[in-house]
């Protein structure tokens, strides 16, 4: 079995594997891993030198450093609006015989193995953060929220929503609003906010695509496919690949999201069409994940987060903004053709 | 001063789903003690910093808000003719705005879903 990337420099596999195989390894996964973790310093720390991402980086990147641990805490509110709640399961614990805080608990070890072994970062503040979430908030309350320091879940209303653990990327959405809180700091309006939004639709894709092992070919592509009911006509609350036909519902009404720039909706609801708006970006990076193939971590998550990281990327980057920030992220990590295709992408959808 | 409330719809968007619902109630449909419990509710709502949803009202652009909290939209409809009273965003985790709140229960419970139109 070899364990050679056909392209070392884009190798992703996690410093803390490499080190396993140093240790445990056969003589030639030994020596490979050792020549990869030397090469995987000195491109990190040319990144760090020369890269777009904002510093810091963590000095522990460049060394052996123990393995990132999640330290989940679940609560349940029992139906109350009472935060955290009642303690229900910690960091190690037996299985809950409530499905809802084991969906919690695995989502967010699941959002935290992807961006830790995905994009090297270490919880949401990149600095070991513990993940607190409380399940079961209020009475049929039919949201999910990152509140700036924890996860809250509701248990849906029961015709159209079920329990808003149900879907793992509507977990990883929630999370990443605050990674992009403690990163870009997207101000949640109009084209920022739609752009905030859209970031917490990719990086909740990725989490689920990541946990399932999927290629961006075989990823659904929805948000929120796994919470909706039958009583809901459509298949999800978001397509990132087709914005606009996640559903068509009598009560509803039709899913608003543009997929161009050319349907750009303008609206003083939903803090400037957030949730409407954020469908353009979302396509655009459906279509370069696709284009480029393979795992969507890969690439084009690794470009987005960098991107997201870009010094030049703050509270009021608009659309073309963040697109130049993705095309200097891509030149600088995969080369011209990456490049290329990001620009494709984006003036697809009319922002470039 | 206003005149008592005909209809009375509130508009709930934003939330990690981004689906729009709204609900709404008709004050001939409801008993005399009903009327006199939303016309409380209503006057409250309409209390100016609840209105503004907590913010200092008539802001010439609005604050940002925050991720996948609700935001409310209040109208209500009198003999007098239409006022509208925009509410911001509600973070139901964190403070929620009493009046609206209380009013929105209210229609859930007597009012009717209505479709997005």
């Amino acid at each position: 079995m070899s364990y050679r990337p056909a392209q070392p420099a884009q190798c992703i596999i996690p410093p803390y594997l490499l080190e396993a195989l140093v240790r445990n390894g056969t003589a030639e996964q030994r020596d490979w891993a050792l020549r990869t973790l030397s090469l995987d310093a000195s491109l990190r720390m040319a990144r760090v030198l020369s890269g777009p991402a904002r510093p810091p980086v963590a000095p522990g990147r460049l060394t052996a450093q123990p393995r990132p641990q999640p330290q989940r805490t679940i609560f349940d509110a029992q139906g109350n609006e009472t935060l955290p709640g009642r303690e229900v399961r910690a960091e190690g614990g037996s299985p809950s015989a409530d499905v809802a805080v084991n969906e919690a608990y695995d989502g967010l070890g699941d959002t935290f193995g992807c961006y830790r072994d995905a994009f090297g970062r270490d919880s949401i503040d990149d600095a070991g953060m513990p993940l607190r979430a409380t399940v079961h908030f209020g009475q049929a309350w039919d949201n999910a929220q990152w509140n700036g320091e924890a996860m809250v879940f509701g248990d849906g209303d029961g015709t159209l929503f079920g329990s808003f653990t149900a879907s793992i990327d509507v977990i990883g959405h929630e999370l990443t609003h605050g990674v992009t809180q403690y990163e870009a700091g997207l101000a949640y309006l109009d084209q920022s906010g739609a752009l905030n939004e859209s970031i917490s639709d990719c990086f909740g894709s990725l989490v689920k695509q990541f946990a399932l092992g999927q290629t961006a070919a075989q990823a659904d592509w929805l948000i929120g496919a796994d919470l909706v009911l039958p009583g809901f006509h459509g298949s999800a609350l978001r397509s990132m690949s087709a914005p606009g036909t996640a559903y068509d519902d009598p009560v509803l009404g039709k899913d608003p999201q543009p997929a161009t720039m050319r349907d750009y909706v303008s609206t003083a609801q939903d803090n400037g069409g957030v949730h409407i708006n954020s469908g353009i970006p979302n396509r655009a990076f459906c279509l370069v994940a696709t284009a480029l193939g393979g795992h969507s971590w890969e690439q084009a998550g690794t470009i987005w987060y960098d991107a997201l990281r870009d010094a030049r990327v703050g509270p009021n980057t608009r659309f073309a903004g963040f697109a130049q920030a993705t095309l200097r992220a891509a030149q600088h990590a995969y080369g011209d053709a990456a490049s290329a295709t990001v620009r494709s992408a984006w003036t697809d959808v009319g922002v470039l | 001063m206003s005149s008592d409330p005909l209809r009375v719809t509130i508009t709930r968007s934003g939330g990690v789903a981004g689906v729009r619902r709204v609900w709404s109630v008709e004050v001939r449909s409801l008993s005399a003690e009903q009327s006199a419990e939303l016309r409380r509710l209503v006057a409250a709502a309409e209390e100016p910093r609840a209105a503004a949803g907590g913010a200092p009202p008539n802001s010439s652009r609005p604050s940002p808000g925050v991720p996948d909290a609700f935001s409310y939209t209040m109208e209500v409809e009198r003999r007098t003719g239409h006022r509208r009273t925009v509410t911001g965003p509600v973070t139901d985790t964190a403070a929620p705005i009493e009046a609206v709140r209380r009013l929105l229960d209210f229609l859930r419970t007597y009012g009717t879903p209505k479709a997005v139109g």
